[in-house]
Parts: C-alpha cells; structure tokens; sequence
C-alpha cells in the first residue's frame, strides 16, 4: 500500500528492559536485509544470548562497562552505539542509535538496535556507523519510533 | 513477564558470575595488573585467566571466585535479599550497586556502625541513655503525610509511648506499624517524660 512505514519499531517489553531512564528497541524492516539486528538476537545460541542480555541489563541499569557495550566520542557518531560479545574468538556486535522520543519524559534514552556485524579488528568500519546514522536521521524511521512509543510511559511498562 | 534470569537456575548463575567477574576484571585494570601477572599469582597458565574472565561457564566454583579474588587484595560475600521482586520481573540486583552503597557509605565493618547509618539517613533521632525497662514518649511526624492529616492530627497520631530497648534509639517501625502508615522521619523527641517500667 503506497505510503505505508516500511520500517517497524519492536520495542524490548521482556525482562524490564523498559525502566524509567532507558529501554531497548529493534529496527525491522523487510525490505532491507542489512536491518538484521533483530533476526540475529532471536536466533542466537544460549551463551551469547546471556552474554548479549547482561549486556543489556548493564546498559538499562545505567552501568559502564566499554567490555559489553559503548557509544562514539566523535561529533558525527555520537547518537551510535553498540553492544558486543563473543562466541569462541568471533567478536558480534548489534550496533543502533540512542534517541529520546518521549517529549514528556526527556531524560529516557531509547536505543534502536539497527544491525548486526561480526568484528575482529579494533576499528569499527565507517560504512556501519554510515548507515545507522543515516537510518536514526531517516524520517519514516523516526515516524516508526513515534508509532512504536507513543502510549510508552517509562517506569510503568513491564 | 519475567527476567531472562527466570528462565533456569544457571540463567541466574550466568549473570551473576558476569557481575562478579567484571568486578576482578575492573579491579585488574585499576592496578595495571597484567593477566600473565595474575596467572603466576594463582599458578594458572595466562590462558586460563582470560577463559575465566571473558567466557564465564556459569559453574565456576566458590573457591575459584575466592582465589581471584583473594589474589587481587579483594573480599568475596555472598548476599542474599528481598528486592520486592518474588518473580523476578527485573532481574538481579548489580553487585556493583550493594558495593557502591557500602562503600559510600563509609564501608561499615559492624552492626553499630550500620544502626548510626540508618539514624542519620532517617534522621531519626537519637535516644539519651536509658534502662531497657523504661517507657520514654517520643513525638513522630509523618512528614509526607503532614499535608493531608494536618499537623494537630499527626502528632495525635504519632505522639505514643513505647518501650525502647537498650539499643537506645527509637524503633522506628513500631511506629508505622501502630500508625498504620510507613514512618518517614522523627522529627522531635521528647524525654522530658521519662518515667520507670514496673
């Protein structure tokens, strides 16, 4: 149908991954393969399952730890960020966009996880970070952020 | 819906292990302590070391735990604790939240030290020294509910006399308990009034 979204914003209802500061979403798109990151979560063996959600538990409990997950300094990619873990010596990463969609609560940060990639050298490839950038700057994106949040009140979600 | 760590004993197991081991990896960076260091502390090979830290099982053992981190100057315990949480919809509590509390608050050692602490984050006020056996009349206000009751009514409610116990301060939570509402703050005591038990 001519001007249907085709992106989708799945927002993290399990685990409290919703809290009053913080919650946790996926970017879906069928059109676009390299939107992965939410197909590679749900087919991921037990042990980086667990390692991906303390990951994520760290995050959403306002945590540091650069091991598990970390955002950019620089100007451009400041809003990208990325969790990581291992299986064997093969380095994963889901990497997103931190926004805050909510006018009402303007201190609760969302992170739209994007794609999936495999790592194995220190340096990220811009190429990646590109193409969140120009996703998180993307209106029907934005719009699906909106759809996706619009009754979301932080701290009362479970 | 309940935390992933519902899901099995050793999803639990998993987490907790992950805390606990990020924990000695951030201590080993805060000395600039190498892992071949370590490994020769505890007379494991290098190998080894990075095996624990980045690819937990999930069954390493308690005496394992207690080596580590005895080898980096550091302490084990073990809580156990009530997060109002029974079905654990959120998960556990980060051990870096109960360090981070002890340590700000001083890194208390005994149980006299944890009272103090109580008494000043209350601000419930402290008793002068009295026997066990005397009554002495205390004027609570329930700060939150002031508005509502009124003053006049919440000191009707919350002026009562108790028994205190030797430990020499209010005990708090037999106010809430006789006033049928959580007790906020003590904000006067009055022992003017002290009078023997018999």
């Amino acid at each position: 149908m001519a001007g249907e979204n085709p992106y989708v914003v799945a927002l993290v209802k399990e685990q409290d991954a919703i809290n009053k500061r913080r919650g946790l979403a996926f970017l879906i798109c069928e059109n676009d393969k390299k939107i992965d990151a939410k197909s590679v979560f749900d087919r991921l063996k037990l042990k980086a399952d667990q390692q991906l959600r303390t990951g994520f538990d760290f995050w959403l409990t306002g945590k540091t730890n650069t091991k598990r997950f970390h955002g950019w300094n620089e100007a451009e990619n400041r809003d990208c960020f990325v969790f990581k873990w291992k299986e064997g010596s093969q380095g994963h990463r889901l990497y997103g966009f931190l926004c805050h969609p909510l006018l009402e609560y303007p201190n609760f940060q969302l992170c739209v996880l994007v794609l999936h990639a495999t790592k194995n050298r220190r340096e990220t490839e811009p190429r990646l970070l590109k193409k969140v950038n120009d996703l998180r700057a993307n209106d029907l994106v934005r719009r699906a952020i909106t759809v996706a949040t619009k009754d979301l009140k932080p701290g009362e979600t479970k | 819906m309940a935390h992933w760590t519902e899901r099995s004993t050793d999803a639990f197991l998993y987490r907790i292990t992950a805390d606990l081991l990020d924990q000695l990896e951030e201590r080993i960076q805060s000395k600039s302590l190498s892992k071949a260091e370590l490994a020769k502390k505890l007379g494991v090979s290098k190998g080894r070391i990075s095996q624990i830290l980045n690819n937990p099982k999930g069954n390493l053992s308690l005496k394992t735990i207690i080596r580590y981190a005895r080898a980096l100057g550091m302490k084990v315990t073990i809580v156990a604790y009530d997060d109002g949480d029974p079905d654990n919809q959120r998960g556990p509590i980060n051990s870096d939240i109960f360090r981070a509390c002890w340590e700000n608050s001083g890194q208390p050692a005994d149980f006299w030290s944890v009272q103090e602490l109580q008494c000043a984050a209350t601000n419930v006020a402290m008793l002068p020294a009295i026997s066990p056996t005397q009554i002495v009349k205390v004027s609570v206000v329930h700060v939150g509910q002031e508005p509502l009751l009124g003053s006049t009514r919440a000191n009707r409610l919350y002026e009562q006399q108790f028994a205190v116990s030797s430990a020499r301060r209010v005990p708090e939570i037999l106010f809430s308990k006789s006033a049928g509402l959580e007790t906020e703050a003590v904000t006067g005591v009055d022992n003017s009034n002290l009078t023997t038990f018999h």
